[in-house]
């Protein structure tokens, strides 16, 4: 006869497959807070208090039947079977079945409650872990259930006789572990997503014995949040318009809410998107240089952004992977940064931000069918291009702050950082000196001694300024070697680019001819072909001007350059290009005068133009009235050549005459990082510093004077004349 | 129809120019240097010319340039291996830099040379046609055993009046076809005997956009156009018969040059009536306009008139024939290229110091 006999097992069994699953205190700390991220708590409160630790959450909490069948049933396959939290769609974090395991593994003694909405009391469960001993069956040793007074939704879990003791390292590592977990901060408007998930917090406390206030240990906001340098933020409305704004900001100025358009960006007023609604971001963003952090911050946000840097994104609340994930760079800043195409830091490892959009009824945003990212929808490239602008201007409006701070070499004076060092050195060279008179008898006496340690200081803070003025220079030479390289390549481009150009406007002549014969009668027709030749012939005389300017390259000797000539050659090339953007366009200069400076390359003169009239052309662009630029060449003194920029554009703002000419500086927003290498060049803000590097090695000077008559900007050089050698 | 070669080591480009130069007129044939020197060898083509670029290389097989094809064209022609044919250099200005620069030994192997960059407008395109046309009409027509009267037709005596002795001699000593024909080519191409238009209503101190009488001017001045071979293609005045013409027509003592362009328009009012004075540019100070500024043809393509008293004299590229007109730069042109080696510069220190002295 058969028989049918159960297994049966030692209560000490659970005792071992707590160790065996859960061999950290931290593992099992993290997964019961995981618990509560998958009851679609939104705050996890950790107490470590003593002999205790407590976890609260503010879930869903658990009824009878999920109590019985999810805590006291081994190996219970709740979680396969709901992969996702009901109320958040949170996927699981929790692993399967090991929370009770967790208890065990961080205490003897366990008291979990737990409150639902619908039920009017809450259950409380009790487990003595140390009845499970050796030698007892473990279908002997019971648990403890009991109703409780009702209290809002939510579990806590009590936790007694903790099996170890808990440092300050151990439960920061829990924080971090569970971190992931949440959307790091809120960003879209509550009113915008109530449905959405609302994000997951978990803060860990521990109570000190002589305090009875809990000592925050450790919380995203203090551990990361707070120590970076800037937060950057959008909004788009349910319009389309969207703004942009810098709430934050470590080295300057923070702005206010400012209308953008990356598609329209010398647009006065920004027009809305087409496609984009309803959208929010909120990045921080931080320079990874250990000179911006103190002590061990840098690291560990160095390696926080290592691992979770990036701009995630949400839709209606609930976050769509992959976007921010690591390795993913979905809105090309890694490529942009790598490319050197913005030279300020722009890599994901610099953000830490969420992109929020809100689009219930999946109309522009759409999701894969394999939840893989979402649809390419015209939405969706329009808010790529969004952030990367608003990230890349922002990023290059921060490096023009920071450059003024700490870059001495980058402008006429130096940074307040050298003065400060060198106003050290000046005390410490006085201390010395003092010290000397006051000596005179011993080499061992007090007086000596001091004079020693003054020297000793000024030798150390002599060190200091040197590695710092090293670092400025090799930071100036590493941008300008690139500019060089980009400059030789524009060139070589220019130059091998030239012939094929001309042979393009060759058969577009040819074709054109043969169509405007063909369609003689058709004057729609010939007044298109008419302006599409005009348009290739500015072309070709901006082309020309441009090979021209990088013929020069060949002149690698300074010698001196005629102002003159370079203002013809400019009127010649630029003047038809200004003529279509509709700008009154003047240029003059002594006829009988070749205005020749000191050594420069020519193409340095060409170069200042460009610049000038490239930021001209955008502020006219920003003006109903009439568009106007007016350059003019003259001879100040025999010692003296001036080059005045005039243009009626929307003028530069008092405060900013001073900045314009450093480095990264830029009003205008930059083009988005997935965008063509020549908008890559648009607003970088290097444009007004090239000029100003350019200036100051002739020995001249550059700034913003008044205007003339008529025209609100006037960008003024002045630079050194040829000798005469008549 | 004028067959033309365009020999280029870039096959869609030379294949675009040669379109975009091709007329009713004018067919552009586009050749690598490979096939051009084949079709050249054999027979095989009977060019009216050849725009010849100064760069081959990037033709797989081909090492020479165009300065060295040219040559041994040239030195086939000697031998008379190779029909006499007219060959303008057309190649891009940094090439030109590159391969020629200053030197100008390789000059006398062209006709003409036209920088490639200067057809992108259809005025400068029509230059460069009607000097297709005109010189492959003079080397067709020339022949060995015959003075220059023939083919520039005019008489004897007028030649010894319009023309210049010095170009005659050499006429007479050159013994091939080629290098007759590329004799009467420079004198269409370098003012000196023969002027253009341009230069023409310059000396006369004219804004020909500005006067209606212009055009009865040009009828009456119409003895003293040039007629002989490549005159309907290239439109050039007798520059002894434009002061002769004056003599006749006005009877003054003081020679046209050395008049003010007031003293000139005045006369001119007189019998032609709507007549407006040239306004030189600033550039280009003085009011006696009987040069032009070679640096502003060169670099622009464009004419500045240039009063010689006020101008800056050049150095030419090669020794200059007697029959040539001396170079000038404007004065405010040459101030922007002072560098220039070809520039006068005690002309150019002494005239800067006249200008600093009449402030």
């Amino acid at each position: 006869m058969t028989e049918h006999l159960p297994f049966s097992a030692d209560a000490t069994l659970i005792d071992r497959i707590g160790r065996e699953l859960v061999a950290k205190q931290e593992t099992a700390l993290v997964e019961l807070v995981k618990n509560g991220y998958d009851a679609d708590a939104t705050e996890v409160k950790v107490t470590i208090n003593g002999n205790s630790v407590t976890i609260d959450d503010n879930g869903t909490g658990m009824n009878r039947t999920q109590l019985v069948e999810g805590f006291l049933r081994l190996a219970t396959s709740m979680k396969v079977e709901h992969p996702v939290s009901d109320r958040y769609r949170r996927p699981r974090a929790g692993k399967k079945g090991i929370g009770r395991f967790s208890t065990q593994r961080l205490g003897s003694y366990l008291k979990l409650q737990t409150w639902t909405n619908d039920a009017p009391s809450g259950l409380e469960l009790r487990v003595n872990w140390d009845k499970f001993a050796r030698g007892v069956k473990l279908d002997d040793v019971t648990v403890e259930v009991d109703e409780i007074p009702p209290r809002r939704e939510g579990t806590l879990i009590e936790i007694t006789g903790l099996r170890d003791e808990w440092s300050d390292q151990q439960i920061k590592r829990c924080w971090r572990a569970v971190r992931n977990l949440q959307q790091p901060f809120p960003v879209a408007p509550v009113d915008q997503r109530p449905t959405a998930d609302p994000g997951f917090e978990a803060s860990f406390y521990r109570t000190g014995e002589l305090f009875s206030d809990p000592l925050l240990v450790a919380d995203f906001q203090t551990e990361i949040l707070d120590h970076m340098h800037a937060v950057v933020e959008f909004r788009v409305d349910h319009e389309g318009q969207a703004q942009w704004r810098v709430s934050e900001n470590k080295f300057g100025a923070t702005t206010s809410w400012t209308a953008i358009n990356d598609e329209a960006p010398d647009a006065p007023s920004p027009p809305p998107y087409r496609y984009l609604r309803s959208a929010w971001l909120k990045a921080y963003y931080a320079i990874l240089d250990p000179i911006e952090f103190s002590g061990m911050t840098y690291t560990r946000v160095r390696e926080v952004l290592a691992d979770e840097g990036g701009i995630r994104l949400y839709r209606n609340g609930f976050r769509v992977i992959p976007y921010g994930e690591q390795d993913d760079d979905w809105l090309g800043l890694d490529a942009t940064y790598v490319r050197r195409n913005v030279l300020v830091p722009i890599a994901n490892r610099q953000w830490l931000g969420v992109i929020d959009v809100h689009d219930p009824e999946g109309v522009r945003f759409e999701e894969h069918t394999s939840r893989e990212g979402l649809i390419e929808t015209p939405a969706l490239r329009e808010l790529r291009s969004l952030a990367s602008s608003v990230l890349v201007t922002a990023a290059t409006m921060i490096a023009s702050q920071r450059g003024r701070k700490t870059r001495a070499g980058s402008s006429r004076a130096p940074g307040a950082g050298s003065d400060a060092l060198l106003r050290r050195l000046r005390e410490a060279t006085r201390s010395a000196h003092e010290a000397a008179r006051a000596d005179g008898e011993s080499l061992n006496s007090e007086t000596t001694g001091a004079v020693l340690a003054a020297l000793d200081q000024a030798e150390s803070v002599v060190k200091e300024i040197i590695a710092e003025q090293t670092k400025d220079y090799a930071d100036q030479s590493a941008i300008l070697q690139l500019l060089a390289t980009l400059g030789l390549t524009a060139a070589e481009f220019s130059h091998e680019t030239g012939m094929t150009f001309q042979a393009s406007g060759a058969v577009f002549d040819r074709v054109l001819r043969v169509a405007m014969e063909a369609k003689a009668g058709d004057n729609e027709f010939l007044t298109s072909a008419e302006t599409a030749r005009s348009m290739f012939e500015r072309l070709d005389a901006l082309t020309s001007y441009l090979n021209d300017v990088a013929s020069a390259r060949a002149a690698r000797e300074l010698h001196p350059v005629s102002l003159s000539g370079a203002l013809e050659k400019f009127k010649r090339g630029i003047g038809p290009v200004a003529e279509k953007a509709e700008i009154e366009f003047e240029v003059k200069y002594p006829p009988l005068d070749g205005l020749h400076s000191s050594p420069m390359h020519e193409a340095e003169v060409a170069s200042i133009l460009l610049n000038f009239y490239s930021n001209s052309a955008k502020a006219v662009k920003n003006i109903t009235g009439k568009r106007k630029i007016f350059v003019e060449g003259l001879r100040e003194s025999e010692e003296e050549i001036v080059l005045r920029f005039s243009d009626s554009g929307d003028g530069i703002a008092p405060q900013n005459r001073e900045k314009i000419f450093g480095l990264f500086f830029t009003t205008r927003p930059a083009a988005p990082a997935h965008s063509s290498g020549l908008d890559d060049a648009i607003g970088t803000g290097l444009g007004l510093w090239i000029v100003h590097q350019i200036v100051n090695r002739a020995k001249g000077e550059v700034e913003v004077v008044d205007a003339p008559s008529g025209f609100t900007t006037c960008l003024e050089v002045r630079l050194p004349a040829e000798k005469e050698t008549i | 129809m004028t067959t033309w070669l365009f020999v280029d080591d870039s096959s869609p480009e030379r294949e675009a120019l040669a379109s975009q130069i091709a007329d009713d007129v004018i067919d552009v044939k586009p050749m690598s240097a490979k096939e051009a020197r084949q079709a050249l060898t054999d027979a095989s083509l009977k060019p009216s010319g050849i725009l010849m670029d100064i760069e081959l290389g990037n033709e797989s097989g081909v090492v020479e340039d165009g300065l060295s094809l040219a040559a041994a064209i040239r030195a086939e022609q000697n031998k008379g291996s190779v029909p006499a044919f007219p060959i303008i250099r057309f190649s891009r200005k940094t090439k030109i830099a590159e391969y020629v620069g200053t030197d100008s030994s390789s000059d006398a192997l062209f006709d003409w040379a036209c920088d490639k960059e200067s057809i992108s407008t259809e005025p400068k395109l029509a230059k460069l046609r009607g000097y297709m046309l005109a010189f492959s009409e003079i080397y067709a027509s020339v022949k060995t055993a015959e003075a220059i009267d023939g083919p520039v037709k005019l008489s004897t005596v007028n030649w010894d009046i319009l023309g210049h002795s010095a170009l005659s001699d050499r006429f007479k000593i050159f013994d091939r076809v080629h290098s007759r024909a590329g004799l009467l080519a420079k004198m269409l191409v370098t003012p000196g005997i023969l002027i253009s238009e341009d230069l023409l209503s310059a000396r006369l101190g004219i804004d020909v956009n500005k006067s209606a009488g212009y055009a009865d001017i040009l009828v009456a001045l119409s003895d003293y156009r040039y007629q002989g071979l490549g005159g309907d293609h290239v439109v050039r005045w007798w520059a002894r018969g434009l002061e002769y013409w004056w003599e006749e027509s006005f009877g003054q003592d003081d020679p046209l040059a050395g008049l003010s362009i007031a003293e000139r328009t005045g006369a001119l009012k007189s019998k032609f009536g709507d007549i407006t004075p040239l306004v030189q540019d600033e550039k280009s100070p003085g009011d006696r306009p009987w040069r032009y500024c070679t640096l502003t043809l060169e670099k622009y393509g464009e004419f500045m008139s240039v009063d010689p008293e006020w101008g800056v004299p050049m150095i030419a590229r090669l020794a200059h024939d007697g029959w040539e007109d001396p170079l000038y730069a404007a004065l405010g042109v040459a101030l922007q290229t002072k560098d220039d080696p070809r520039l006068n510069g005690d002309a150019l220190a002494f005239l800067q110091k006249r200008v600093k002295t009449a402030k």
